[in-house]
């Protein structure tokens, strides 16, 4: 018996280091590959052309839809830097979801809303009924929709989509800030390449503890905490590295919800973004990529990792354990949903690498984690692993972790550079080790608690997120390099 | 191997690893910190030379250290400036054989130098590099190609329109690129864009529709109304464009009449976007003869009744205006006096309430 549990636990052992290499290895290879893109770009980037996409009268013209729910902490802000983008012709759609605090009265206010008679296109189908629609009357091109809260964001943002005049539509949250020249870039793609482009999307960063003033970004900063820290560093390695090496190999999965921008026609095409997903980014990615492919048509979905939207990522304990299970859940819903495509040599690259890669790695990378680690304790208990061999297979999974960690960090001071003092680099270094020392096996955790919860068929856990709102700065501001 | 041999390899792989990227962030931020200091210091010294040399046409000695730093600086200044200034800037750098160098670069095995030879050249308005840089627009790399079609619209000879065209029908550079770059040539291209309008290549003909409006060629009015009912959806949007650019009156008729059409076909060819740009065109121009079909509009679709309230808003204001009566600010637009007095009451109300905001685009100036 003793003899079958050594076997039993040797090969899972070989299994677990098998999949912890592939795993620390496929994040490292993403990371080179963006490293290699980003320092392309960075060698030909003063030849880049936005102020000829500016200048240009044949620029598509873009609608902005911001989803808010109680957003009175930051949407003023948030709203003020949309409307203050340095793009040649765009409207801003607020879709105010229902918020039960002062975020209607903030904008209002601030803004001098008008009500105008309510009107949308039934170009998709929406949940919430809409409630009344306001115009600005201060000259700038803003409309806000009021309607029915469903307790779902993608609602909000299809009621958003039906209100939108223009060509592109580009989605982003009501907490986050976009940086002045976010659109001029994101868009770059679809003038370079307007036959083929139907999606790009831009990288995503915490805004938590740096100042704005004014709607406009100053100098970034770390946060305070060391949680929101570590998701500073994780969305460096996960959300830019990583989603700039899936797009170079054409499997982008994610155009994150907090911005991206879509072909109009393309996302009605799809019917919008689901409303019974928790992850309606990705399945809206991946239904435009299955559409395309479906049709046959020679197209592509593009990140852009220079275009930056800055976000308030949550800074507590609970608020993040509720966006991890959720993010969990949603994986799990849009990998059922689409598990026609998985391994589907139909689907290309997507069907072949990007979709399996998710299933292995992503959604089922938590139970992993946590079976090798039982596995340990196991044999611990068992007494066919000695402790010494523990610590062995601890440090070695810990370091090599904190080795995908720094070399993000490297490709961020060699390339992006935006935190520039000596003491967030050190904080940088520190968060690399928190990460990999409880962060991710908690993080972990959550995913598995995320997972059960689908498995369970149990409804997720929304509850809000406490925004702590954006840090002012009297200062002019000065832009981040 | 035993497990635990591959785990020890591991951790002394790792042990060698970490401590080297450590130190390498360190190193980065150093050198970084030290090599932007010793480039400011460089620029601080430079710059005031390359402001004298533009001030008076005189030779200076780039030379050495302050070479490189006087072509950035050259380089960042250039599409900033426009005739005596930027003719000084360009001298300069032809004399300090930065020019010449970049005309080889043209030819350079390396896509990164093509690219920016291109783009000085381009910036510097440098006639002589015209034809090497026609001869990239059939360059292997995309984003050189893309710079070489920039570059010849800020040179703006019109001898590169029929290299662009041809490049734009190959879909060598896109239609966005191209359009710019014949707008930077401007009516000096005119005769190539005219005879462009009746191309074979949708591509082109929209392209050439979209920037003879842009450009106000009131000639080319004839042959863009022809290409209202071309077969290609982009085309015929481009010329609805185009026509509401050119503002002029004589084109309303026509744009009536494709636009009571479009309300009238079956919903599965009826063309959105086609109809949208008809209704703003139509708004652009301001003839009261439109009025009806924009008012008939109003009943349509929300982005079609919204684009009719932004056309009828346009024409009120643009009549008060020409009323001499009191200037109309943003916010009297909103309001129903901004809509024409032709209108009906219903209509009036019904303006007021669905114009939303005005879209007043903020680039598009070409400078």
């Amino acid at each position: 018996m003793k003899e079958f549990a050594i076997d039993l636990l040797s090969a899972l052992d070989w299994l677990v280091l098998f999949y912890f290499l592939v795993l620390n290895t496929s994040y490292l290879m993403l990371v080179l590959a963006a490293a290699r893109q980003a320092g392309h770009s960075l060698r030909r980037g003063p030849t880049s052309n936005y102020d000829d996409i500016f200048a240009n009268p044949a620029t598509p013209a873009v609608s902005v839809v911001m989803a808010a729910y109680n957003e009175e902490a930051c949407v003023v802000e948030s709203v003020r830097a949309a409307l203050g983008l340095r793009y040649p012709e765009f409207e801003v759609i607020v879709v105010d979801d229902g918020s039960s605090d002062r975020t209607f009265e903030r904008l209002s206010a601030e803004f001098d809303l008008a009500e105008v008679a309510p009107a949308a296109d039934p170009g998709v189908r929406t949940l919430g009924a809409m409630r009344s629609m306001h115009a600005s009357t201060t000259d700038d091109p803003l409309v806000v929709v009021r309607k029915v809260n469903v307790q779902k964001r993608s609602d909000a943002i299809n009621a958003g989509l039906n209100v939108a005049q223009y060509p592109l539509v580009c989605c982003v949250d009501a907490d986050s800030i976009l940086e002045a020249d976010a659109l001029l870039r994101v868009v770059k793609p679809f003038v370079d390449d307007p036959d083929r482009v139907i999606a790009t999307g831009g990288s995503i960063r915490a805004i938590n503890g740096s100042p704005v003033y004014r709607g406009q970004i100053g100098e970034p900063q770390l946060p305070r905490g060391w949680l929101a820290r570590i998701q500073v560093l994780e969305y460096l390695r996960s959300f830019l590295l990583g989603r700039s090496g899936w797009s170079g190999f054409g499997g982008l999965l994610i155009i994150s919800g907090a911005f991206g921008l879509y072909r109009r026609d393309a996302l009605i095409d799809i019917g919008g973004f689901d409303t019974d997903s928790l992850a309606e980014d990705a399945d809206a990615t991946i239904a435009l990529h299955r559409r395309a492919i479906e049709r046959g048509d020679d197209y592509r979905i593009v990140f852009v990792p220079d275009s930056v939207c800055w976000t308030e990522v949550p800074s507590s304990r609970a608020d993040l354990a509720r966006q991890r299970r959720r993010w969990s859940h949603g994986l799990f819903q849009v990998m059922s949903k689409h598990r026609r495509v998985i391994g589907n040599p139909r689907y290309g690259r997507v069907g072949i690498v990007a979709m399996p890669y998710y299933l292995l790695f992503e959604l089922l990378g938590a139970v992993v984690e946590l079976v090798g680690v039982a596995a340990v304790i196991l044999g611990l208990a068992l007494g066919v692993v000695s402790i010494d061999f523990a610590i062995l297979f601890a440090v070695v999974a810990i370091g090599f972790g904190i080795a995908v960690s720094l070399s993000a960090l490297l490709v961020e001071e060699v390339i992006y550079h935006k935190y520039r003092s000596w003491p967030d680099l050190l904080r940088s270094v520190a968060a690399c080790l928190l990460e990999n020392l409880g962060y991710r096996q908690l993080h972990a955790w959550w995913r598995l608690q995320g997972l059960a919860d689908a498995f369970g068929n149990r409804e997720p856990e929304w509850g809000e997120i406490h925004r702590a709102g954006f840090a002012a700065e009297q200062p002019a501001p000065q832009p981040p390099r | 191997m035993t497990i635990r041999t591959a785990f020890e390899i591991a951790l002394l792989v790792l042990s060698l690893t970490l401590p080297l990227m450590f130190a390498a962030l360190g190193f980065l931020k150093l050198s970084r910190e030290w090599r932007s200091r010793r480039y400011d210091q460089l620029v601080e010294e430079t710059r005031p030379l390359v402001m004298a040399a533009l001030d008076a046409p005189t030779s200076i000695d780039l030379s050495g250290r302050h070479g490189a730093a006087a072509e950035t600086i050259a380089a960042s200044l250039l599409p900033q400036l426009r005739g005596a200034d930027r003719d000084n800037l360009a001298n300069l750098l032809e004399q300090g054989g930065m020019l010449p160098q970049a005309r080889q670069g043209l030819r350079s095995r390396r896509a990164a130098r093509r690219q920016r030879s291109a783009e000085l050249l381009g910036a510097a308005g440098n006639r002589r590099a015209t034809a090497g840089l026609a001869k990239m627009l059939d360059d292997r790399d995309e984003e050189v190609r893309q710079t070489a079609a920039r570059a010849l619209g800020r040179i703006g000879d019109p001898l590169s329109v029929p290299p662009l065209l041809v490049a734009l029908d190959l879909k060598r550079v896109s239609a966005h690129t191209v359009s710019m770059a014949l707008l930077r040539i401007g009516s000096a291209g005119a005769d190539e864009l005219t005879i462009a309008l009746a191309s074979d290549s949708p591509r082109v003909r929209a392209v050439a529709a979209d920037t003879t409006g842009a450009l106000g060629l009131i000639a080319a009015v004839p042959t863009i109304e022809d290409l209202l009912t071309d077969e290609n959806h982009t085309t015929r949007i481009s010329a609805v464009r185009a026509l509401g650019r050119l503002g002029v009156p004589t084109a309303t008729p026509t744009l009536i009449r494709r636009l009571q059409h479009e309300l009238v076909v079956p919903s599965l060819t009826f063309d959105e976007d086609y109809a949208r740009a008809l209704i703003t065109s139509l708004g652009q121009i301001g003839e009261r003869s439109a009025i009806p079909v924009l008012e008939q509009s109003l009943m349509r679709s929300y982005r079609l009744s919204s684009a009719a309230a932004d056309a009828l808003s346009e024409m009120g204001a643009r009549r008060a205006q020409h009323s001499n009566h009191e200037s109309l600010d943003s916010e009297d637009r909103r309001t129903s006096d901004s809509v024409p007095s032709e209108m009906s009451d219903e209509t009036r109300d019904g303006v007021a309430s669905t114009v939303t905001q005005s879209r007043t685009p903020q680039g598009n100036n070409l400078s």
